[in-house]
């Protein structure tokens, strides 16, 4: 388990050359939220994305020092190297939704709003996390298996598909089903279900990507 | 004598590219330096040793173990330098140090920090800003700081000046000095070798072309010099490959000594593992 540290280690090390310029877009948004007297409810989401993105561009940077081929000399199994890699995104995406979720109610309560609506804010959270988690169980198989380069691309054209195909599925469920499209994500708000629904996506993501870096030869 | 590290009939097949039959062994308490052209099969057979890539068929052994059940023991005892790869530029030293001692068991700070001392690397730097030299640096230091027994060294003095070099050179000396470790190096600078190595093995378009003592190589080879008409007289036995230059004929002969004796030829020239390389791609037999 050492080494899966080890290996986070090095992948939040290598955070923080940016973190200046991630303080910076923050503290430039949470600026527009008073501005535009957004209640903080753009951050809430824009957050947790900004980290899960944050979290994929960990393989651009091994693949620029080749990194991914220095790691696999180390006394590891590549199993412990993916499951490093997976742990460290999602606990990076869930630390941008808590800090997303903090600054919104912090906002809120500093434009003196009369109503601080914590029920809306945590929905919010909820569905930026577990839509980004979603979201990166299909990138990151991508980037391992068509590696960083080549991942770029075709990332983007799985986001659309993916946004497609769920946007399908949720119409085709309110067609077959006799519920309004507001019911559905009112089921959705079943916060459990959600992010159940997430985390299961997620490993199996895991498992998925352990099969095709398993196979793999750099 | 013991081996650290056993290839048998290792083999791969890519497309543009077969490594065929390699069979190497690196004795305790020897160096043995890998030498062939760019894409003669050096980086693959490395990367085999670690299990960076599956071989086809062959088996290799890392202290008597096989690779393919033993991965992550074995690992812990090699210390690895791989001619461009490396943790981000954007990590320091320090930075390194506190990942490396979550990776190895017995990765020893204390001796990290003695080679970044002694090679004279900023610690709170990034390594980005770091000149080729003490880009390589870094990298043998921490290959050296969990107390390997096997180095693997894939170009280690590229980007080294003569100094650097000559530092480093004597450093794998060192680690050497027990007989209980051994070094397997390969390097395009084949003088590096020379003075380093014990054994070279020369390998060419995949293929292993010989394992030879260095000394032996250098002592018993020659490489004939001279004209065509001698060169006519000499039995196609006495020689390995010959060259032909514009106004003479360079033969590499096994045995300058037997050769001689043979052969009425004046100029028989001690050669350079370079020179021994250069005739084995360029002549013909």
């Amino acid at each position: 388990m050492n080494i899966v540290k080890g290996l986070i280690i090095k992948d939040l090390l290598n955070l923080k050359n940016y973190m200046k310029s991630i303080l910076c877009i923050i503290v430039f948004y949470i600026l527009l939220s008073f501005i535009n007297n957004d209640l903080g409810s753009f951050l809430t989401v824009f957050i947790p994305i900004c980290f899960g993105m944050i979290g994929i561009s960990s393989f651009n940077y091994d693949n620029l020092s080749k990194s991914d081929e220095y790691i696999l000399t180390f006394p590891t199994t590549r199993k412990n190297i993916v499951k490093s890699r997976y742990l460290y995104i999602i606990v990076l995406t869930l630390v941008g939704t808590i800090l997303g979720f903090v600054l919104s109610i912090i906002i809120q309560n500093m434009m003196q709003s009369t109503s601080t609506n914590i029920g809306e804010i945590l929905a919010l959270s909820i569905g930026a996390f577990s839509g980004m988690t979603i979201v990166q169980a299909v990138q990151i198989p991508i980037m391992y298996k068509f590696g960083a380069e080549k991942g770029r691309i075709i990332q983007m054209i799985t986001i659309v598909a993916v946004m497609l195909i769920a946007s399908g599925i949720i119409a085709l469920i309110v067609k077959i089903f006799p519920i309004s499209i507001e019911s559905f994500f009112f089921i959705l708000q079943g916060y459990e279900i959600t992010i159940a629904t997430a985390i299961i996506i997620y490993l199996i993501s895991y498992k998925v990507s352990l099969k095709i870096f398993s196979k793999k030869e750099i | 004598m013991e081996n650290i590290l056993e290839i048998n009939n290792l083999c791969k097949k890519y497309e543009s590219f077969e490594l065929q039959n390699v069979n190497l062994c690196v004795p305790k308490g020897m160096i043995m330096g890998l030498i062939g052209e760019n894409g003669a099969g050096k980086t693959t057979t490395i990367k085999s040793i670690l299990n960076i890539i599956k071989a086809d068929s062959g088996n290799i052994k890392v202290f008597n173990l096989d690779i393919k059940d033993n991965d992550e023991e074995i690992k812990e005892d090699i210390g690895v330098v791989l001619d461009d790869c490396f943790l981000s530029e954007y990590l320091t030293p320090l930075d390194i140090n506190k990942i490396m001692k979550n990776i190895y068991k017995k990765w020893d700070e204390q001796i990290y920090f003695k080679y970044i001392d002694s090679f004279k690397l900023p610690k709170n730097k990034i390594s980005k800003d770091f000149s080729n030299g003490m880009k390589m640096k870094l990298k043998i230091a921490v290959a050296l700081s969990h107390h390997p027994k096997l180095l693997i060294l894939d170009e280690p003095t590229s980007g080294l000046d003569p100094v650097a070099r000559s530092e480093i050179l004597d450093i794998f000396q060192e680690f050497i000095q027990d007989e209980e470790h051994a070094i397997l190096v390969s390097s395009h600078i084949t003088t590096d070798l020379e003075h380093i190595a014990d054994y070279i093995t020369f390998i060419n378009e995949g293929k292993i072309v010989f394992t030879r003592p260095k000394d032996e190589l250098l002592e018993n080879y020659g490489i004939v010099k001279c004209g065509e008409k001698e060169f006519n007289t000499i039995e196609k036995n006495d020689y390995i490959k010959y060259k032909k230059n514009r106004y003479e004929y360079e033969i590499l002969v096994e045995n300058k000594v037997e050769f001689k004796k043979k052969y009425d030829i004046e100029v028989i020239d001690k050669p350079t593992i370079e020179e021994i390389m250069l005739i084995y791609i360029k002549g013909v037999k």
